[in-house]
Protein backbone atom coordinates (compact mmCIF):
# COMPACT_ATOMS: atom_id res chain seq x y z
CA UNK A 1 0.00 0.00 0.00
CA UNK A 2 1.15 2.93 -0.97
CA UNK A 3 1.97 5.70 1.94
CA UNK A 4 0.66 9.72 1.58
CA UNK A 5 3.56 11.42 -0.05
CA UNK A 6 4.00 9.37 -2.78
CA UNK A 7 -0.31 9.32 -3.26
CA UNK A 8 0.16 13.38 -3.14
CA UNK A 9 3.09 12.97 -5.75
CA UNK A 10 1.34 10.31 -7.68
CA UNK A 11 -0.18 12.72 -10.82
CA UNK A 12 -1.28 10.09 -12.60
CA UNK A 13 -2.97 7.70 -10.49
CA UNK A 14 -4.91 11.36 -9.12
CA UNK A 15 -5.55 11.78 -11.94
CA UNK A 16 -6.89 8.73 -13.12
CA UNK A 17 -9.42 8.28 -10.02
CA UNK A 18 -10.79 11.84 -11.21
CA UNK A 19 -11.44 10.11 -15.02
CA UNK A 20 -13.09 7.46 -13.35
CA UNK A 21 -10.33 5.01 -14.74
CA UNK A 22 -9.03 3.92 -11.22
CA UNK A 23 -9.59 0.34 -10.14
CA UNK A 24 -11.44 -0.20 -6.88
CA UNK A 25 -7.82 -0.87 -5.33
CA UNK A 26 -6.16 2.67 -6.70
CA UNK A 27 -9.62 4.44 -5.58
CA UNK A 28 -9.20 2.99 -1.90
CA UNK A 29 -5.52 4.39 -1.65
CA UNK A 30 -6.71 7.66 -2.45
CA UNK A 31 -9.66 7.40 -0.37
CA UNK A 32 -7.81 6.43 2.66
CA UNK A 33 -5.49 9.64 2.02
CA UNK A 34 -8.32 11.69 2.36
CA UNK A 35 -7.67 12.05 6.29
CA UNK A 36 -4.95 14.06 4.73
CA UNK A 37 -6.53 17.65 5.31
CA UNK A 38 -3.89 19.29 2.89
CA UNK A 39 -4.34 16.24 0.53
CA UNK A 40 -8.22 16.49 1.07
CA UNK A 41 -8.42 19.60 -0.31
CA UNK A 42 -6.41 19.86 -3.49
CA UNK A 43 -8.20 16.84 -4.44
CA UNK A 44 -11.48 17.98 -3.74
CA UNK A 45 -10.45 21.51 -5.47
CA UNK A 46 -9.31 19.58 -8.61
CA UNK A 47 -12.63 17.51 -8.47
CA UNK A 48 -14.88 20.29 -8.65
CA UNK A 49 -12.53 21.74 -11.23
CA UNK A 50 -12.82 19.22 -13.66
CA UNK A 51 -16.38 19.97 -14.24
CA UNK A 52 -15.52 23.30 -15.95
CA UNK A 53 -13.19 22.00 -18.79
CA UNK A 54 -16.43 21.18 -19.97
CA UNK A 55 -18.45 24.51 -19.79
CA UNK A 56 -16.89 26.14 -22.29
CA UNK B 1 -6.42 17.09 -31.15
CA UNK B 2 -5.68 14.08 -29.07
CA UNK B 3 -3.59 15.19 -25.72
CA UNK B 4 -0.13 14.01 -27.44
CA UNK B 5 -0.75 16.36 -29.88
CA UNK B 6 -1.62 18.97 -27.96
CA UNK B 7 1.43 18.26 -25.54
CA UNK B 8 3.69 17.91 -28.47
CA UNK B 9 2.47 21.40 -29.53
CA UNK B 10 2.92 22.75 -26.40
CA UNK B 11 6.43 21.61 -25.90
CA UNK B 12 7.38 22.97 -29.58
CA UNK B 13 5.83 26.22 -28.46
CA UNK B 14 3.41 26.69 -30.84
CA UNK B 15 1.46 29.89 -29.75
CA UNK B 16 -1.61 28.90 -30.60
CA UNK B 17 -1.82 25.72 -28.84
CA UNK B 18 -0.47 27.48 -25.77
CA UNK B 19 -3.27 30.19 -26.22
CA UNK B 20 -6.10 27.89 -27.16
CA UNK B 21 -4.93 25.45 -23.65
CA UNK B 22 -4.32 27.37 -21.56
CA UNK B 23 -6.59 30.50 -22.43
CA UNK B 24 -9.76 28.54 -23.71
CA UNK B 25 -9.75 25.13 -22.89
CA UNK B 26 -8.20 25.26 -19.32
CA UNK B 27 -9.67 28.93 -18.35
CA UNK B 28 -12.60 27.88 -16.54
CA UNK B 29 -10.84 25.42 -14.23
CA UNK B 30 -7.52 27.30 -13.65
CA UNK B 31 -9.66 30.44 -12.83
CA UNK B 32 -11.49 28.24 -10.44
CA UNK B 33 -8.50 26.57 -8.56
CA UNK B 34 -6.34 29.95 -8.54
CA UNK B 35 -9.10 32.15 -6.78
CA UNK B 36 -9.78 29.33 -4.43
CA UNK B 37 -6.60 29.36 -3.60
CA UNK B 38 -5.61 33.22 -3.68
CA UNK B 39 -8.85 34.81 -3.89
CA UNK B 40 -8.07 38.43 -4.60
CA UNK B 41 -4.65 38.36 -4.85
CA UNK B 42 -4.33 38.37 -8.53
CA UNK B 43 -6.69 38.85 -11.66
CA UNK B 44 -7.42 35.48 -13.72
CA UNK B 45 -5.39 36.17 -16.53
CA UNK B 46 -2.52 36.74 -14.15
CA UNK B 47 -2.69 33.57 -12.36
CA UNK B 48 -3.55 31.30 -15.60
CA UNK B 49 -0.50 33.31 -17.01
CA UNK B 50 1.89 32.04 -13.67
CA UNK B 51 0.44 28.47 -13.69
CA UNK B 52 1.93 28.45 -17.79
CA UNK B 53 5.14 29.97 -16.31
CA UNK B 54 5.52 27.46 -14.08
CA UNK B 55 4.15 24.47 -16.46
CA UNK B 56 6.56 25.75 -18.92
CA UNK B 57 9.72 25.91 -16.76
CA UNK B 58 12.53 23.58 -17.28
CA UNK B 59 11.35 23.55 -20.81
CA UNK B 60 8.28 21.78 -20.02
CA UNK B 61 9.35 19.22 -17.78
CA UNK B 62 6.35 18.00 -16.43
CA UNK B 63 4.98 17.63 -19.69
CA UNK B 64 8.10 15.62 -21.01
CA UNK B 65 7.55 13.13 -17.85
CA UNK B 66 3.49 12.58 -18.71
CA UNK B 67 2.62 8.74 -19.36
CA UNK B 68 -1.09 9.51 -20.79
CA UNK B 69 -2.14 6.81 -18.14
CA UNK B 70 -4.75 10.00 -17.20
CA UNK B 71 -6.16 12.67 -19.64
CA UNK B 72 -4.61 15.54 -20.06
CA UNK B 73 -7.41 17.56 -18.12
CA UNK B 74 -6.92 15.72 -14.91
CA UNK B 75 -2.89 15.66 -14.98
CA UNK B 76 -3.15 19.82 -15.52
CA UNK B 77 -5.76 19.78 -13.27
CA UNK B 78 -4.01 17.52 -9.97
CA UNK B 79 -0.78 19.88 -11.17
CA UNK B 80 -2.40 22.97 -11.07
CA UNK B 81 -4.69 23.01 -7.66
CA UNK B 82 -1.29 21.15 -5.86
CA UNK B 83 0.21 24.36 -7.19
CA UNK B 84 -1.94 27.09 -6.17
CA UNK B 85 -2.66 25.33 -2.58
CA UNK B 86 1.47 25.41 -2.57
CA UNK B 87 1.61 29.16 -3.56
CA UNK B 88 -1.17 29.95 -0.92
CA UNK B 89 0.30 27.83 1.91
CA UNK B 90 3.58 29.69 1.33
CA UNK B 91 2.10 33.32 1.69
CA UNK B 92 0.50 32.17 4.93
CA UNK B 93 1.36 32.14 8.13
CA UNK B 94 4.39 29.52 8.60
CA UNK B 95 4.71 28.34 12.35
CA UNK B 96 8.29 27.75 12.67
CA UNK B 97 8.83 30.96 11.13
CA UNK B 98 6.32 32.65 13.70
CA UNK B 99 7.83 30.75 16.43
CA UNK B 100 11.34 32.22 15.58
CA UNK B 101 10.07 35.50 15.20
CA UNK B 102 8.19 35.05 18.81
CA UNK B 103 11.91 33.44 20.29
CA UNK B 104 13.52 36.63 19.02
CA UNK B 105 10.90 39.02 20.71
CA UNK B 106 11.41 36.99 23.98
CA UNK B 107 15.13 37.67 23.50
CA UNK B 108 14.80 41.20 22.50
CA UNK B 109 12.71 41.50 25.41
CA UNK B 110 15.38 40.00 28.21
CA UNK B 111 18.56 42.28 27.11
CA UNK B 112 16.77 45.60 26.21
CA UNK B 113 13.98 47.07 28.50
CA UNK B 114 13.26 49.32 26.39
CA UNK B 115 11.40 46.81 23.97
CA UNK B 116 8.09 46.05 25.39
CA UNK B 117 7.65 50.05 25.65
CA UNK B 118 8.45 50.17 21.29
CA UNK B 119 6.33 47.18 21.11
CA UNK B 120 3.47 48.35 22.67
CA UNK B 121 3.73 51.66 21.40
CA UNK B 122 2.90 49.94 17.81
CA UNK B 123 0.53 47.73 18.84
CA UNK B 124 -1.30 50.72 20.39
CA UNK B 125 -1.82 52.48 16.69
CA UNK B 126 -2.99 49.27 15.10
CA UNK B 127 -6.81 48.97 14.84
CA UNK B 128 -8.55 47.00 17.95
CA UNK B 129 -9.26 43.56 16.18
CA UNK B 130 -5.73 43.30 15.07
CA UNK B 131 -4.42 44.81 18.46
CA UNK B 132 -6.40 41.54 19.51
CA UNK B 133 -4.92 39.05 17.06
CA UNK B 134 -0.90 40.21 18.35
CA UNK B 135 -2.37 40.41 21.81
CA UNK B 136 -3.86 36.82 21.84
CA UNK B 137 -1.49 35.03 19.59
CA UNK B 138 2.01 36.33 19.80
CA UNK B 139 2.16 37.97 23.00
CA UNK B 140 0.29 35.37 25.01
CA UNK B 141 1.03 32.69 22.63
CA UNK B 142 -2.01 30.92 21.80
CA UNK B 143 -2.26 29.36 18.63
CA UNK B 144 -4.83 30.99 15.83
CA UNK B 145 -7.05 28.11 15.77
CA UNK B 146 -7.39 28.24 19.46
CA UNK B 147 -9.15 31.87 19.41
CA UNK B 148 -11.65 31.39 17.00
CA UNK B 149 -14.73 31.74 19.25
CA UNK B 150 -13.12 34.93 20.84
CA UNK B 151 -12.18 36.69 17.68
CA UNK B 152 -15.84 35.46 16.41
CA UNK B 153 -17.18 37.04 19.62
CA UNK B 154 -14.90 40.64 18.70
CA UNK B 155 -16.24 40.62 14.63
CA UNK B 156 -20.06 40.49 15.85
CA UNK B 157 -19.68 43.25 17.90
CA UNK B 158 -17.52 45.56 15.58
CA UNK B 159 -19.35 46.99 13.00
CA UNK B 160 -16.61 47.66 10.84
CA UNK B 161 -15.60 44.17 10.45
CA UNK B 162 -17.00 41.55 8.24
CA UNK B 163 -15.29 38.68 6.65
CA UNK B 164 -17.48 37.54 4.69
CA UNK B 165 -16.35 33.79 5.43
CA UNK B 166 -19.64 31.36 6.07
CA UNK B 167 -17.91 28.57 7.17
CA UNK B 168 -15.78 27.81 10.09
CA UNK B 169 -12.69 26.79 7.81
CA UNK B 170 -13.33 30.19 5.86
CA UNK B 171 -13.07 31.97 9.13
CA UNK B 172 -9.91 30.12 10.30
CA UNK B 173 -8.51 31.12 6.66
CA UNK B 174 -9.43 34.78 7.17
CA UNK B 175 -7.91 35.07 10.68
CA UNK B 176 -5.04 33.48 9.62
CA UNK B 177 -3.92 35.50 7.01
CA UNK B 178 -5.21 38.57 8.47
CA UNK B 179 -2.54 37.17 11.39
CA UNK B 180 0.08 36.67 8.91
CA UNK B 181 -0.10 40.00 7.23
CA UNK B 182 -0.42 41.93 10.75
CA UNK B 183 2.82 39.80 11.90
CA UNK B 184 5.01 40.84 9.06
CA UNK B 185 3.97 44.42 9.25
CA UNK B 186 4.84 44.44 12.88
CA UNK B 187 7.94 42.78 12.10
CA UNK B 188 8.88 44.59 9.26
CA UNK B 189 8.40 47.94 11.72
CA UNK B 190 10.85 46.27 14.19
CA UNK B 191 13.14 46.12 12.34
CA UNK B 192 13.10 49.57 11.19
CA UNK B 193 13.27 50.44 14.62
CA UNK B 194 16.84 48.60 14.97
CA UNK B 195 15.77 45.50 16.25
CA UNK B 196 16.40 42.06 15.39
CA UNK B 197 18.95 43.35 13.58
Amino acid sequence: MENNSIVINNVELLGKVLDGRATSKERRVVLKNMSDVVFDEFFMVALRATILFHEN
Amino acid sequence: MTDQEIVENLIANDVCTIRDFFFVRCRGALMYIGQYYCPNLQMPEELIGEFYEFLSSDDWHKLRIFKYTCSLNSYITIIASRYFQHKRNKELLSLDEDFYFAQKLQAERSTDHFFMDDLNRIVKKMQPFDRFLVERILIDGEKPGDILDEAKVFIENDVTLDTKAKTDAQFSGYIYTRYNRIRKGLQKQMLVMGYGK
